[in-house]
């Protein structure tokens, strides 16, 4: 199916939006995990994403961005909202019930420990990641897009929503200060 | 390639698994309808207020604009509450929502865009018409 069959098929049937968590919900998820470092903060910016993305999709408009790109940018504008202003928007779980927060919190408890495990290979990350949530949300974006995600200018571009030539201009100075951060350790 | 940049594309970064708390999240989401965050219910009240002083006027032989003059006049600060604060809020708030949904709609055409965010524009004109009467009595007054 491709993705224009898949968002008229989710507009017959809301149920079909299945097929997006199971496409794209664990590199979405991977990328909040990668920026934020921390299991719950993903798991709860992954809920408000994939929510919003629910609530949209039907005003989505097929033009050029595929599905993945733009549940990227809900995703980085979701976790720019977090680092500027140090708080998460939990509107989805809100509207559940205590038991099935709590049975959410208890499922998520296995891939906590599955990821602080893997988390701790990674040390060098670690101290990167540390030193890039110091710097300022748009060159956090731009840096994590390209050096965790692999992202190409073009794609950072619609991602973020800048143009390539502002993409090009802040990832070398980003890289920069994130150098200078990191031997200021 | 800078020896920094060479170290950031080279580290190792943690990969993701299959995750267990996928299945239940997509389960709750999809069951989930939307909810508006705003309503028309702040635009209501000046509303009724005008429909009131419209129907005094109709019934009691007395001017529309007369009936709304000596309620901005005698209740200032309701008046203004009602008449300017809250449709300024509503106008910045339905703005920031059209704004959302633009951005939320992978930025689409102007004509879907107006399809999605009627309920928004139309508030904001309502809102707008509210000032504009208010200043509009307090010139004529």
């Amino acid at each position: 199916m491709t993705e224009e069959q898949l968002l008229s098929a989710i507009r017959e049937n809301p149920q079909v939006f299945e097929e997006v968590f199971r496409r794209y919900y664990t590199p979405v998820f991977g990328y909040i995990l990668r920026r934020t470092g921390n299991i719950d903060d993903a798991a709860d910016i992954a809920a408000e994403t994939f929510y919003k993305a629910f609530v949209h999709i039907r005003k989505f408009e097929y033009r050029g961005i595929s599905i993945k790109v733009w549940l990227y940018r809900i995703a980085t504008n979701e976790l720019n909202m977090f680092f500027r202003f140090r708080k998460k928007q939990l509107s989805v779980f809100s509207r559940w019930d205590a038991a099935t927060v709590q049975e959410f919190r208890n499922v998520l408890h296995h891939d906590r420990e599955m990821f602080e495990a893997e988390l701790k290979r990674h040390e060098r990350y670690l101290d990167v990641l540390k030193s890039l949530k110091q710097m300022p949300v748009n060159y956090q974006e731009v840096i994590a897009l390209k050096y965790f995600e692999s992202k190409s200018i073009r794609e950072i571009s619609e991602i973020t929503g800048r143009s390539e030539g502002t993409v090009k201009s802040l990832l070398p100075r980003g890289v920069k200060k994130l150098q200078l951060l990191c031997n200021q350790k | 390639m800078e020896p920094f940049e060479e170290t950031l594309s080279n580290m190792s970064l943690p990969e993701t698994g299959e995750l267990q708390h996928r299945h239940l999240l997509s389960g709750q989401i999809i069951q989930l309808k939307e909810e508006r965050n705003l309503t028309l219910w702040w635009v209501t009240i000046p509303l009724f207020l005008i429909a009131a002083f419209y129907m005094r006027s109709c019934y009691m032989h007395n001017s529309f604009t007369e009936g709304l003059e000596t309620f901005i006049n005698d209740q200032k600060m309701p008046a203004t509450w009602l008449f300017v604060i809250a449709p300024a809020l509503l106008i910045v708030l339905n703005a920031f929502r059209i704004k959302k949904i633009y951005f939320l709609a992978g930025s689409p055409k102007l004509i879907n865009l107006v399809s999605a965010v009627w309920m928004n524009l139309a508030m904001i004109t309502i809102a707008v018409g509210c000032i504009i009467l208010y200043f509009t009595l307090i010139h004529l007054s």
